[in-house]
């Protein structure tokens, strides 16, 4: 008998993410043949200022992601390899770096290789906002003494004390004005406030279609996964603020949505819902969807779909857009302490019916890692939900494999059993 | 000078640096004085020591690591991983304060798991700004430190007013100035000590009260100015690297006992540590600032600084005339790591043959480490 593999009900929506963001990268190209000012940038999303300057953004991990998901990262791999980056480097920096080396001419790709798509325009401007991770700022040096460009680092404040936010989004918008000086500068033109506020009516649209769709997945069945909602992260991260994007949120609503109506789940057979802690690697997703929809676990919420690209929807308003900005870039998950990591999760797990938590061990991010164990100890401890790490890593496929994913996984989804098992006797 | 005098201080500064934690602990039990960790880098010692405690500055051991492991992946660096291990186990608990100043990643998340498992001591994180370019940075530093400041007095039960804490930058200013002239010392001699004890000296001033670190090394600097070593002969080297920690003493020994000798370096526990001092005229506390933001060596968690760190290297390698470099890159420092490509390829334009040593706190095959140095001390002949 030919056993039946199940696989991950993902939603159509998604497709079209793919599509949004090979139409982007044209349209950066198209703008700087044009004679716009390029910016590249990393990290959150803080880069929308640059867009109402009139200035196309290629984002970091929205490029190396995008490729990556593809299994086409590695010439830039290599790139940055040759240049004498070491392999435990942050892979996303690694990647965009190797990309500045391309694009720089420094490295030569074999002709066989698809030019088009691994040429980047050269920038006129860098920006870092690393969000919480001291990395952006040697990654931003790096950039900027490659392309000898400007380079604008913004600095969040780590939350140590609860009471740190509102100091540190006050200090926030102070650099986002004068970052604003700098676009300024390099434009040779007055700020554009006007468009920085319909700007911000997109996003609130857009950020808040999600948030909604993902709080929908509460639903058991859940209608979608994390591994859907990563997909989706590029519509709020690398397109933000473009037009379309608040439009294929309501279409990714409007499925999820539907499938509740219909009892339709992400997973077949859903007998298990997890929490996904970190990044995923990129190179994985599909495997990975497949993977747990095979086990009949689907992964319903996680840390970087849910609590780094815009968490506080809510406060976004377009009349004031500096302060919505610092908002959702100074109170993302990597720049809150231990014992706020431990409450939000623990809230996740009751409102989302949390069977099990998956920690990704991304092993060039050491931001992501920095609490794992802690987090896993401390959430069994608290709700006695069992945990379990698994290696891989954001853009580097050399750190992933598929038989410990297998082994832990079912490690995992036998001691929820067991759990349960207990509990009925 | 007699020997034996030179050895009885380096005894007393090697007993300290090889059982930092285990000596300290004795030192409090002695002196009933409360002692205030440091995490290293950026965090300006002299404030504790204004208060009236003692700070020092946070070593790596060469613990094995093991309940570490229950805390923090191995991909993080050695010195985060040791501290948090050797935390867990109990033996930084003779502590009453620790600060981590804002370095990198890594740095955070020790300050974070040691808050959280080590309830006793007063943990604070001290995040001073790293882009030096941006508008109001010196207010905000002033500010910052000013918080750490009050901290500290509630730690230490008592204020730190502006003429204590202007004796306490004098007192360290003596010191790095002593320090200063030990380097010049082995710069013009350099077989007086080898220079696994210049590290000890460095460390050891890290660990000790400063002012009885400062009476030793005047005796040993007054006995050392006196001896006339012999010539030194093997391949000058410059090290670099290392940015919060000591290289391991195998690896210096290795590169000396394969022909190269040590002239100069950009260590933190070496040059770095000692080479500004602040400013006694004005504000104490602004006075730290400015050493922070004006006079900070090029180094890599930092940004907008005036020269970058490897155009600084270069011109300092070409200052003492090394021959060639030796690049001590900590495994998972990612500061260093984003830095090393431009390191390598400005020293390669300058015509500065350079090797590159992975360290790591686990010292796994030096034989290796072995084998490539006497490549390179090979090349250099």
């Amino acid at each position: 008998m030919v056993t039946q593999v199940k696989k991950a009900n993902k939603l159509s929506s998604a497709s079209l993410i793919g599509q949004m963001m090979t139409a982007s990268f044209a349209d950066i190209k198209r703008q700087a043949a044009e004679g716009k000012k390029v910016v590249w940038a990393n990290g959150l999303p803080v880069y929308v200022l640059a867009r109402a300057a009139d200035m196309p953004v290629l984002h970091a991990e929205g490029l190396i992601a995008g490729l990556a998901a593809k299994r086409l990262e590695k010439p830039f791999q290599d790139a940055a390899e040759a240049f004498g980056l070491l392999p435990d480097t942050c892979s996303y920096a690694r990647s965009f770096i190797g990309a500045a080396r391309i694009t720089r001419g420094d490295y030569r790709l074999d002709p066989s290789m698809n030019q088009d798509l691994l040429l980047m325009p050269r920038p006129s401007l860098y920006v870092n906002s690393a969000g919480g991770c001291g990395t952006g700022r040697p990654w931003g040096e790096a950039m900027a003494t490659l392309f000898n460009v400007p380079v604008y680092h913004f600095e969040p404040r780590f939350l140590w004390h609860e009471s740190d936010l509102k100091d540190s989004v006050a200090d926030f918008v102070r650099q986002e004005q004068e970052f604003i000086s700098l676009l300024e500068r390099i434009t040779g033109k007055p700020y554009d406030w006007d468009r920085l506020k319909e700007l911000l009516v997109e996003v609130k649209r857009a950020v808040t279609l999600r948030n909604e769709a993902m709080k929908l997945c509460q639903h058991i069945p859940s209608p979608a996964s994390f591994f859907d909602w990563a997909t989706n992260i590029a519509a709020v991260a690398h397109l933000i603020g473009l037009p379309g994007t608040g439009d294929l949120l309501q279409k990714t609503k409007d499925e999820v949505e539907q499938r509740i109506a219909k009892g339709v789940g992400a997973v077949a057979n859903e007998k298990y819902r997890l929490y996904w802690d970190g990044i995923l690697t990129w190179g994985k997703i599909g495997v990975l969807a497949n993977k747990f929809a095979a086990m009949d676990a689907c992964v319903v919420a996680g840390a970087y779909t849910h609590l780094v690209w815009w968490p506080r929807p809510e406060l976004i308003d377009p009349e004031k857009p500096l302060e919505s900005i610092a908002y959702n870039c100074c109170d993302v998950v990597l720049l809150r302490s231990y014992e706020h990591r431990i409450k939000v999760l623990s809230d996740f797990c009751r409102e989302y019916s949390i069977d099990g938590l998956v920690v990704s061990e991304t092993q060039t991010c050491r931001a992501f890692n920095s609490h794992a164990f802690m987090i896993m100890d401390g959430l069994a401890r608290k709700l006695g939900i069992p945990a379990v790490t698994i290696g891989g890593d954001s853009c580097d496929i050399r750190f992933y494999s598929d038989a410990q994913v297998d082994t832990r996984l079912q490690a995992l989804l036998e001691t929820i059993e067991a759990r349960r098992k207990v509990r009925h006797i | 000078m007699p020997r034996s005098k030179i050895n009885d201080i380096m005894d007393r500064f090697r007993e300290i640096v090889d059982k930092p934690y285990e000596k300290l602990k004795q030192w409090k039990e002695a002196n009933k004085k409360k002692i205030v960790g440091c995490s290293p880098m950026h965090f300006p010692e002299e404030m504790i020591h204004a208060a009236g405690m003692l700070p020092v500055v946070l070593q790596e051991t060469d613990e094995t690591i093991t309940t570490g492991f229950s805390y923090l992946y191995p991909f993080f660096c050695g010195i985060t991983r040791n501290l948090i291990d050797i935390g867990v186990k109990g033996q930084l608990s003779f502590l009453d304060g620790l600060i981590y100043a804002d370095i990198c990643v890594q740095n955070r998340t020790a300050a974070s798991i040691l808050r959280q498992n080590l309830p006793a001591i007063h943990v604070e994180f001290a995040q001073l700004p790293s882009s030096f370019t941006r508008k109001g940075v010196m207010e905000n530093t002033v500010k910052e430190l000013d918080r750490i400041k009050a901290s500290l007095e509630k730690l230490a039960g008592r204020k730190i007013d502006d003429k204590s804490l202007k004796q306490s930058i004098a007192v360290y200013n003596k010191n790095r100035s002593l320090l200063r002239r030990l380097h010049d010392l082995h710069k013009a001699n350099l077989r007086l000590l080898p220079y696994r004890d210049i590290q000890v000296i460095v460390q050891s001033s890290m660990l000790m009260p400063k002012e009885e670190h400062t009476e030793l090394l005047e005796k040993l600097l007054a006995e050392m100015e006196g001896i006339k070593p012999p010539s030194a002969k093997g391949n000058k080297l410059f090290l670099s690297g290392h940015l919060c920690q000591s290289p391991k003493a195998d690896i210096l020994d290795l590169i000396e006992g394969v022909g190269g000798i040590v002239v100069d370096d950009d260590l933190y526990t070496g040059y770095r540590y000692y080479a500004v001092d602040a400013e006694m005229n004005g504000s104490p506390v602004e006075a730290l600032a400015k050493r922070h933001l004006e006079k900070s060596l090029p180094v890599p968690t930092r940004t907008g600084l005036p020269m970058r760190w490897e155009k600084y290297l270069v011109e300092r390698v070409k200052a003492c005339r090394a021959q060639g470099a030796v690049v001590l890159l900590v495994k998972f420092c990612e500061p260093h790591l984003f830095y090393y490509p431009f390191i390598k390829d400005a020293l390669a334009e300058a015509g500065i043959p350079h090797i590159m040593v992975e360290t790591e706190h686990e010292v796994v095959s030096l034989e290796g480490v072995r084998t490539r140095l006497q490549a390179f001390i090979e090349m250099l002949k």
